[in-house]
Formats: C-alpha cells, structure tokens, sequence
C-alpha cells in the first residue's frame, strides 16, 4: 500500500476541513435568521449627553420632554410606521403598538404638551443626515446602521456590546 | 454524462501541494461582511497605478462640487457622507430619501414661516333617552383644530367647535386659542383661553369624543353650557412644567384667569370681561412615576370670588385623580369638592366622583362607570340641582385607526322621581 508523506497528510487534512466547513450549512444557511443587531440610540455629535435611562427615551418619544439639559429643543426622529425598527422602538421603550403611538401622538398635541411630532424620515442614511445636521436631534438605527456622523448613547448606562443592553429583538 | 472512474488517480506531488496552497489562501483570505459593498474601482485596472490616480483625481473634483451644491442648498453646513448600510441603492431611491431628508431639514429651520398643522375630529349620535330632546339623531361636535409652530419654542393652539343646539341650530365657539412659550421643560407658558386643569378628563378629553373610551363625558365634568358645575373653561395664564423631582415625575400647574361669570344669565365664561376684580386661581400637583407607566395621580385647589347680583361667594374646587391607562386596561377615577361659602352663613359642600373602567381587546373595548354628583340643596348658585348617581356600560369598537362606533347604555337616578333610563350609538372620528 502506498504511503504519503507527512505534509501532504497534513495538506490533504487541511483540504477536507475546508471542504467539511463548506459543506457543513452555516446557522443561517439551516434557516435560523442570525440574531439581529440591537437598536441603538443616537444623537448629533455635540450632544454632551452620554446615557439616557429607558424612562428618560419614553418620555423623549412619547413626546413628553421637550429640551436637552442644556435647553436645546429636542427634535425626535422616526422611521416610517411599516419599518420594523420602529415596531421594536414602540414596543420596548413606549411600550405602545402603532396606533397606540398615533393616538398618543394626537392626544398629547390636542392638549398642548407635544408641539411637532417626531420628524419621519424613511432610510437610515437620512436619519444620520438630519440628525448630523440638527445638534438637538435623537434618533435611532441598528448598530450596523451607525457610522461616525452620530453618536451613540449608552442606554440605562449599557452599551449596545453588553449582553443586558436593553434595545434587542425582532422589529416583528 | 457518465464518470470516467478509470481516470481517478492521485496527481503527482508537486501539484497536489500547489493546488492545496490555493485552496487553504482562498478559504482563509477574510471576506466581506454581508451587506457590505466590495471596495471596487471602476474603469481603472488594479494592475494600472495610473489609471487608479486619474479615476482618485475625477472622484475627487465630482466630490467636491456635490460639496459645494449641498452646502449651498443647506446654508453652509457639512453633510456628512451618506452611507447605504445595505449595498449600493437604486438612483431613484437615493434622490427620493435625499429629497426627503432636504424637506426635513427646510422645515426644521422654518424657512418658510409658520405651518398651519390642522386636525379634524368630529362625533355623530343617536339616542334613546326619556327625555324628547335625547331621541333620534344628532349632530355632536365638529372640532377644527389647528397648531402652528412660530418658533422653535414659541407655538399656537387653536380650536374651534361646531355644534348643533337643541333649537337645531349650528353655532361656533372658539373653545380655546392659545400662544405657547416652552422654553424649557420645567416651563410652558400659555396666554389666552384653556381647559382649566381641574381634575384629569377637562383637560385629557375634551372635545373630539373620538379620544374618550366613553360616549359622554362624567355628569361632574359635565360643559358649563350643558349644566355643568365646574368652571371647565377660562382665559388668563397657564405655566405647567415638569419638577425635578427623579423617578416620582412630578409636574405642577399654576393658572390665574378671570374665571366664571355668576350673574344670571350672563355668559359663563368670561372672555372679554371680568365681572369682577378677582382673578381665578388653579394649583395643581400630579406625578408620573417611572415604575409604572400610564399611572398618574395628582390634585388640584381652585379659588376664586363669585360676585352674582353684588353678594360675594368663595368658591374652592379641591379635586383629585388617579388614572391607569396601559394598552389594555383603563382606569380613571376622579373625586371633587366644591365649596362655596357666603359671608354670615355655613359653607356649602357638593361633591361628585366617577370610576370608569375599561378592557381593550383587539378592537374591542368594554368598559363600565359609576357616575356621581351631589350638589348641596343650599348651595347658593347650583342648589337646585340636586343629586345624580348613574350607571353606565358601553362598548367602544375601532374601525381602523381613525375611527371608533360606541354604544352606551345608561341608569340615571335622582333622589326624588323614577329613575332615567338612556342608549346612545356614537360615531366618532378623526381626519
């Protein structure tokens, strides 16, 4: 019987690893959608502003606090109410469903405490333009949405990397 | 197609390590991330320096006169550059969420002055009552309200009603107009005609029974036009804010106003005149608590001096509330006293309170609530109207998220009489 060398032993291993790895399907390939990333918290790049507890972000999305500790007006920004990012927001932080929000929405502008409404804005590229571009704007994206034209703020003092970190789960 | 098993054989040695050396770089080289756009340079040839220095150099001029475009079109501010998280999009895409992003930005900065935000919300009726007057159809209310944005902190509230007396005729009120200054949120300032804070319902619904579970409003937040006891309207100053106060989320707030009219006859909101030099005061307290949102509780102490035919009346409304309104359970329960105390004689003490609750289920809401009113029989302005307890049950069924039909039944018993039975169908709507 013919006998191979110690290295091409060695290669040939190497080469049916690499083959098992290929053909072994990824947890994604098998149908189990990979986790998605957790929503992030994000603000123009002068906002002093470093953690917000999750009372503080319901009070700022339900409209109910209007300026930034240093008396700059807040201008909340929203995706559009069919993106999942937005079901996930209401869901965790208001803890609304979308007509809840709406109502509360007309609600809190009929008796006088909510002026505006939150500014909607369709795709994440927007959402950083706008809040690059409005020093009291505070918004939302998921981490791989984030790039340096924003800042992220750490929620109830956990970064987004911290496994209790708040703003995770399905949109849906 | 057939294998030709006959030429499997091991390939010679030097091939076999060239082809495994290929294999093992290919699979170990790091790959790009999912969704991430693959760094390219196109028209040039990787293999061409200087084909890859004139592309840089006609990237670099197209960047910069995009720069200049945009900082034109935005009074000079930097754009940071926009980054599409999943791959290159669509051309139209882009312009569309540029141009969206454009509006928003021109709005913001109010380049184009003050935006009227006009709402519409309005309730149609049908009722069996034993009264002739509460059967048959009827028009509710029809309420047009506006909100402009003047400034970044200074805005305007107005509203106005149509509703249908029971003369069948059609009038407007202009129920509340309002300038609002917010400096901050421990100060909002308004000036003109509002919902006196008293209690919780006068000022969380109104007008617009499309926001309320219920078909009618407590017999004790009843409008003063339809009998009500309460001043529910004034004009003067507003300030409420928030106090810092942590996790309690204390807010307070304070109005002095001309009041209500007491002279019979005389309208009773006084919105040119004051009948009398005496301001109306409202001070109120009410928390927010961190631990359990959509729970508030608060209470409110309003004093004012009635001058009805020259005799001097003291009237204090102590009212307070506590409400629980989550996603599928409403709670609100309210309590008051108003007293009105002549000079020689005993102050004069009526009291009222309701409890409503309320389950959501889908579309569906069933709700039910006690009603109670007792005016003093000796009060000196609202004596004769005795004493009302009621008992309703209804229910609310959303159509969409506009919309609502409700019906309500009702048992009104007074301390003399039979009692009063009464149905009402609601169809209240926004737009």
């Amino acid at each position: 019987m013919r006998t191979f060398s110690p290295v091409v032993r060695v290669l040939a291993a190497c080469l049916l690893a690499v083959a098992a790895i290929s053909v072994v399907p990824s947890p994604a390939r098998a149908g189990q959608e990979p986790a998605p990333d957790p929503l992030v918290i994000v603000v123009n790049r002068q906002n002093p502003v470093e953690t917000l507890s999750g009372a503080d972000l319901r009070r700022i999305f339900l409209g109910e606090r209007l300026t930034w500790p240093d008396r700059r007006r807040m201008t909340v920004v929203m995706r559009p109410p069919e993106d999942p990012e937005r079901a996930l927001l209401l869901r965790l932080v208001c803890r609304m469903s979308e007509p809840e929000y709406v109502r509360h929405l007309l609600q809190a502008s009929f008796v006088g405490d909510a002026s505006a409404g939150p500014k909607q804005l369709s795709t994440a590229a927007g959402v950083r333009r706008f809040i690059f571009n409005v020093p009291g704007a505070i918004g939302y994206l998921r981490v791989s949405e984030v790039d340096d034209s924003v800042k992220v703020v750490r929620v109830d003092n956990r970064p987004p990397s911290d496994a209790a970190y708040p703003l995770r789960g399905e949109g849906r | 197609m057939r294998v030709r098993t006959d030429h499997w054989h091991l390939p010679t040695r030097p091939l076999l390590s060239s082809l495994l050396g290929v294999l093992l770089v290919t699979a170990l080289a790091p790959r790009p991330v999912a969704g991430q756009a693959t760094p390219s340079v196109s028209g040039a040839s990787a293999q061409d320096p200087a084909a890859l220095v004139r592309r840089i150099e006609q990237l670099e001029a197209q960047v910069h006169a995009l720069t200049e475009r945009l900082g034109g079109s935005l009074g000079g501010s930097t754009l940071p550059p926009v980054q599409s998280a999943s791959g290159p999009a669509p051309a139209k895409d882009e312009r569309g969420a540029e141009d969206e992003v454009q509006a928003a930005l021109h709005e913001h900065e109010g380049a184009d002055g003050p935006r009227m935000q006009v709402r519409g919300y309005a309730d149609l009726v049908y009722r069996r009552g034993a009264a002739s007057a509460e059967r048959g159809f009827g028009l509710g209310q029809a309420d047009a309200f506006v909100t402009s944005r003047l400034s970044d902190r200074v805005n305007v509230l107005a509203e106005a009603v149509f509703e249908g007396s029971e003369a069948n005729e059609l009038a407007i009120d202009l129920e509340r107009i309002l300038l609002q200054f917010a400096p901050s949120d421990r100060l909002h300032l308004s000036v003109g005609r509002y919902h006196t804070a008293i209690g919780f319902y006068n000022t969380a619904y109104h007008h617009g029974a499309w926001f309320q579970t219920a078909t009618s409003r407590p017999r004790m937040f009843a409008f003063e036009d339809d009998g009500g006891i309460l001043p529910i309207h004034n004009l003067g100053i507003s300030a409420t804010g928030q106090l810092a106060s942590g996790p309690l989320g204390l807010r307070y707030v304070a109005e002095v106003g001309n009041g209500r009219a007491a002279t019979p006859g005389a309208a009773p909101v006084q919105n040119v005149t004051d009948e009398n030099r005496g301001v109306a005061v409202n001070l109120g307290l009410l928390a927010r608590p961190d631990w359990l949102p959509g729970l508030q509780a608060g209470v409110s102490v309003y004093r004012d001096r009635l001058t009805p035919g020259g005799s001097r009346i003291g009237e204090t409304i102590v009212a307070a509330h506590a409400v629980y309104q989550a996603s599928r359970l409403e709670l609100l329960n309210e309590f008051l006293t108003l007293r009105h105390g002549v000079a020689g004689a005993p102050v004069r003490v009526s009291t009222g309170f309701y409890s409503q609750a309320g389950v959501r289920v889908g579309r569906y809401s069933p709700y039910a609530r006690i009603d109670y009113l007792h005016v003093n029989a000796l009060d000196p302005l609202y004596g004769a109207m005795g004493r009302d307890t009621g008992l309703a049950a209804g229910l609310r069924y959303d159509v969409g998220s506009w919309a609502a039909i409700k019906g309500q039944g009702e048992r009104w018993s007074r301390r003399t009489g039979d009692p009063a039975y009464g149905f009402g169908m609601q169809l209240a709507f926004a737009f």
